[in-house]
């Protein structure tokens, strides 16, 4: 079976980790550019949530994005259910980027990347903006 | 749907994994179905067909294994988040029976079942019909891992199967069966000798009398080279054979022999026991040896600086004329010198005697080693042992009076440094009373020119010229009543030397040399 619209697998073979390609959906903001996505898959998935995040060159600019790659995303975090998968989560990271208004970092963005730890869901997540 | 293919990969191979334990024959979410994936019958959690369907009061339906799982982490429905309480799960039984009713293969397709089956009678294919299910082979000492289709032709040729000696009727398993037939009491086998042919058994007790076997003679032990047929040994070679006539004889030397290899054996225990007690003793004899040659040359340390105290002594002794002051003084330095001289004499023949003793000493270890390597080369330890125990007792007494020596020569040592630190107080208390003597008169003599140069009843000139020369602080005291009474000085004065005399023992307590 193909993923969804807009995702490629870049490797998939480690039951772990895999990598995958998501490109900026057309008439939005990200219209052309392509960005790298990494899950982690820990001994718990589906009950828990994979690790998920930006990687490579192009990290996407966006007010819930953070220029290392950690992405401010109830989903991923404390609003997991089992019953998401690699595709939802995807689709979900597209309509967020899809909703952006306007191409910039977290106003925190300097602060968080000095100290946040490798794994985002080490991060005390504060979802405060619906909007995008 | 993609996600359905991503994560079905992931959770099969978490399976695998699971599967390779023994017990449960399968795990009913591996299984492979015939018919197409149906989402509307696959569990939204593992992404597999149901496999013991529940509902919750909001209307999703989950595995059971999988929605308790999803409680113990978040308390809510994973599709709508409505809290859910876990009692409150019931089972589907419809669509628990339309998803046992599918079509599945056999868990060992792989391995080349083709089997295909409703999903409830998959267990019951596995228990009883399935021969590509894993086992092991039934003989205990075998054990081998192998499927159930190889078992029966395994068990043809397990080496560890027992079969039946044709033979002797006992079971031996059957990779030994060759080896026991090279033993089996009941193979027949034939006399190399006289070639008769009988069982193994009772070819054992034939050949201890079998008349054609070459064996040697009796007395062979003995030297006799003869070898022949047990047939012609006591027709033929005993009358001739030359041990015979000694057999007696070589008997009793026999006997001797091993008591005394068994005495020998025994000496030779007993020698090693003592060979550490020995090494010890050296060790110490060594020690003391040592301890003595440092305390001879402490001693002639010792005698060497009363040598130059007596030479210091007889310095003092050069101010003559004080002897005609203090003549007993004098008369007591000749004697103690006298006495230091002849005490360094006695120490010098001691050192002698204790280097005497070491060479003594050192030449007896030398034979001593010389001794105990005999003993190990030509095994005369009889010999040995007697020697190492008197050897043993000599050091012992050896020890005894070096220790003795050590203690009286710590006695003299003790007594020399008594009688030398008495002399040097004795001198010093002369040489005391002589420096006393010479101020006195010093002292004297200044009055004396003060009262020349200046007539009677000037004042005094202030003690400063004799503060001066006098060095010590207590002739201030001493000096001062001469001083201040310089008008009751003069008849004094008449009286010449003897004034010193008296203040010297009055003034003794305070002066400080």
């Amino acid at each position: 079976m193909n993923p969804p619209a807009g995702v490629d697998i870049i490797d998939a073979n480690d039951f772990k980790l895999w990598k995958l390609g998501l490109a900026g959906a057309q008439g939005t903001l990200y219209e052309g550019e392509k960005f790298q996505l990494e899950f982690n898959f820990g001994p718990n998935y589906p009950l828990e949530s994979p690790q998920v995040l930006f990687v490579g060159d192009n990290i996407p600019i966006h007010p819930h994005i953070y220029s290392n790659g950690h992405i401010c995303l109830d989903v991923l975090y404390n609003h997991w259910s089992p019953v998401q998968t690699v595709a939802s989560i995807c689709l979900s990271l597209q309509s967020m980027l899809s909703s952006c208004t306007s191409k910039e970092r977290p106003p925190d963005n300097a602060a968080y990347i000095k100290t946040a730890r490798s794994n985002p869901k080490h991060t005390a997540w504060a979802f405060h903006d619906d909007s995008v | 749907m993609a996600s359905d293919s991503i994560k079905d990969s992931t959770s099969n191979h978490d399976r695998k994994d699971r599967d390779l334990g023994e017990e449960p024959l399968y795990d009913p979410r591996s299984l492979q179905y015939l018919e197409p994936t149906q989402a509307s019958l696959q569990c939204s959690v593992c992404c597999e067909y149901f496999t013991e369907p529940v509902s919750a009061p909001c209307g999703h339906t989950f595995c059971r294994s999988c929605i308790e799982q999803a409680l113990e982490v978040r308390s809510g429905c994973p599709l709508c988040r409505t809290t859910i309480d876990p009692s409150s799960l019931y089972e589907v039984i419809a669509l628990s029976r339309i998803c046992d009713e599918l079509l599945v293969y056999c868990p060992h397709k792989a391995l080349g079942c083709n089997h295909t089956c409703q999903r409830i009678q998959i267990g019951q294919h596995l228990k009883d019909d399935c021969i590509y299910i894993g086992t092991l082979c039934r003989v205990e000492e075998c054990r081998k891992k192998l499927l159930k289709k190889d078992l029966s032709e395994h068990m043809e040729s397990c080496p560890y199967k027992r079969v039946d000696c044709l033979m002797c009727n006992t079971k031996v398993q059957k990779s030994q069966l060759s080896e026991h037939h090279k033993t089996c009491p009941a193979e027949s086998v034939t006399c190399p000798h006289c070639e008769t042919t009988r069982t193994r058994l009772r070819h054992m007790e034939h050949i201890k009398e079998c008349p054609r076997q070459i064996i040697p003679c009796s007395l062979s032990e003995f030297g006799c080279p003869w070898t022949g047929p047990r047939l012609e040994l006591e027709a033929t070679h005993i009358p001739q054979c030359p041990y015979e006539a000694i057999r007696g004889f070589l008997g009793i030397s026999k006997t001797r022999m091993e008591a005394l290899e068994q005495e020998n054996k025994q000496l030779r225990g007993m020698f090693h026991d003592i060979r550490p007690q020995v090494q010890q003793l050296r060790d110490q004899v060594s020690e003391l040896a040592e301890s003595v040659q440092l305390m001879t040359q402490q001693e002639q340390q010792q005698a060497a600086n009363g040598g130059g105290n007596g030479a210091y002594g007889g310095a003092i002794g050069m101010y003559g004329y004080m002897d005609n002051m203090y003549p007993h003084q004098g008369s007591q330095h000749q004697p103690m010198l006298s006495r230091n001289d002849s005490y360094d004499m006695v120490l010098a023949g001691d050192g002698i005697g204790e280097n005497e003793n070491e060479m003594r000493i050192m030449n007896r270890n030398n034979s001593l080693g010389a001794e105990s390597m005999v003993s190990n080369g030509g095994g005369v330890a009889v010999d040995a042992h007697e020697l190492l125990i008197s050897e043993n007792e000599r050091i012992k007494s050896e020890l005894e009076t070096l220790t003795a020596g050590l203690a009286s020569l710590e006695l003299k040592q003790n007594m020399a440094i008594m009688t030398e630190s008495m002399r040097m107080q004795e001198e010093v208390q002369s040489l005391r009373a002589v420096c006393h003597g010479l101020r006195m008169q010093m002292h004297y003599l200044l009055l004396e020119q003060q009262n020349r140069h200046h007539p009677p009843p000037g004042p005094p000139p202030p003690g400063s010229p004799a503060g001066g020369n006098n060095k010590s602080g207590g002739s201030g005291g001493a000096g001062g009543p001469g001083g201040s009474v310089p008008g009751g000085g003069r008849p004094l004065s008449t009286s010449g030397p003897l004034r010193p005399r008296f203040a010297d023992g009055l003034g003794r307590q305070e002066t400080k040399l």
